[in-house]
């Protein structure tokens, strides 16, 4: 039942480069693996970045990344563009099932919890993706960072860097549970008018 | 509720509150709408954290793909309402169980490559653990290993079965291999078999006899009659 294996993608090439990862993600859903070396080549860095900045451990972080790509394979067809991008929807998946990973691990060892506000600050390191574009919106999201609020920065980055829950994000940083939770809120808020995404 | 979307989109909220919160959302489209904006904001501080996975990931991942089906389309509207399983044992052991199902997957797609002919044992083993899963008295617990990475192990008293998975444990020293016991309240111990070098596929461990403990020494190649070093990893059998 398998469609012949194409090793050069010509038919069906999605058109606008923006894009390219929902067009691919559409032929994966037709069941193209062709087409989901495409959507693996632009979104498993990022996969798999997430879930090493989450868990820490490579091998964790490798397992987790397998299964969150294998979902995008199985799930193709359920991708929505009315609801966000592909790339969101990929990497909603990978967060969460990183998050829960953690979770359930439930190993907060107090290590991990005194690295935590480091990481808040260090935030984005450079050992990341080669693209040019992705250079240039990571510079984009260390300037729209840096117009944040302490406590607005580090909320937002605790949690989806962390993996914590915005209760122990409060009690890391000794704030209100309220004022936390607003604070993950219109910290993203702001970040979306600075980035321009979206909109 | 409305101001939840932030904690929401950075999952920062616990099992429950996620839960109700989706609820809401489903009844309210501002809602969703603020939480689909926002999400592209964390997808581009995913982006910003890429890291270039190795070259075993792609391999891994094509394996699977290449065994698994992929899911229809929704057809009907109003089965895209999330459904919120609400689990029996609690949300951290339902996890564990989907790891140790994950796994199992994982282990299958590597196998089923590897040797055509292991197809109808790894169906029935696969068949085995999700029977395993769904038993009523279903029950996991996950142990460190000496020297790195843990173990997984759900085991049902009903089924009298268990399954054992690992995750990050090194190779067994050359010359050496893994070998798994269960272990009885008095310390009679009783070979369950040898294990791959690396321990990365799951063991089922069927016709358990009220054994108290699962454990896992490293013995000289070909497997040793009673254990002879220390386990280096031991974990009680819940059910048992």
């Amino acid at each position: 039942m398998t469609l012949p294996k194409k090793t050069e993608p010509v038919s069906m090439v999605p058109g606008e480069e923006a894009d390219g990862l929902d067009a691919w993600l559409r032929q994966v859903s037709l069941g193209r693996e062709d087409a989901f070396d495409h959507v693996y080549a632009e979104i498993a860095g990022p996969v798999y970045g997430l879930a090493t900045r989450i868990l820490r451990d490579p091998a964790q972080a490798e397992e987790v990344a397998q299964e969150v790509l294998v979902e995008v394979w199985r799930q193709a067809s359920r991708f929505d563009p009315a609801r966000g991008s592909a790339r969101s929807w990929v990497l909603t998946i990978a967060h969460r099932r990183a998050v829960d990973r953690v979770r359930a691990e439930q190993a907060a060892t107090a290590r991990q919890e005194k690295n935590a506000r480091e990481t808040a600050r260090m935030l984005p390191e450079e050992d990341v993706a080669e693209a040019v574009e992705g250079r240039l919106e990571r510079q984009r999201l260390r300037r729209c960072m840096g117009g944040l609020t302490d406590l607005q920065r580090e909320s937002v980055t605790l949690a989806y860097y962390n993996g914590y829950t915005y209760q122990q994000v409060a009690e890391l940083l000794g704030a209100p549970l309220g004022t936390v939770k607003t604070r993950m809120r219109d910290g993203l808020a702001r970040l979306r008018d600075c980035l321009g995404v979206g909109r | 509720m409305h101001t939840l979307t932030g904690a929401y989109v950075c999952d920062a909220l616990g099992a429950d509150e996620r839960a109700a919160f989706e609820e809401h959302m489903a009844q309210c489209p501002e809602c969703a709408g603020e939480v689909r904006e926002l999400r592209e904001v964390a997808a581009v501080m995913a982006a910003a954290v890429a890291v270039r996975p190795p070259d075993s990931l792609k391999a891994a991942v094509d394996a699977r793909i290449r065994v698994t089906r992929q899911e229809p389309p929704i057809t009907d509207p109003r089965t895209q309402i999330t459904s919120h399983r609400r689990s029996r044992f609690g949300k951290r052991a339902a996890w564990a169980i989907v790891a140790a199902l994950a796994l199992v997957v994982a282990g299958l797609g590597w196998r089923v490559i590897a040797q055509q002919d292991q197809i109808n044992n790894l169906n029935a083993q696969t068949k085995q653990i999700s029977q395993l899963l769904a038993a009523p008295d279903v029950a996991s617990t996950r142990v460190a290993v000496t020297g790195g990475g843990s173990a997984l192990i759900v085991d049902s008293r009903s089924r009298n079965e268990a399954a054992v998975t690992f995750t990050g444990v090194a190779d067994a020293p050359a010359g050496k291999t893994y070998q798994l016991w269960l272990m009885t309240s008095d310390g009679t111990a009783r070979s369950v078999g040898l294990m791959e070098a690396t321990p990365n596929s799951p063991i089922v461990v069927t016709g358990l006899a009220g054994e108290a403990q699962v454990g896992m020494t490293i013995e000289p190649s070909g497997g040793s009659v009673k254990p002879t070093t220390t386990p280096v990893m031991v974990a009680a059998l819940a059910a048992a």
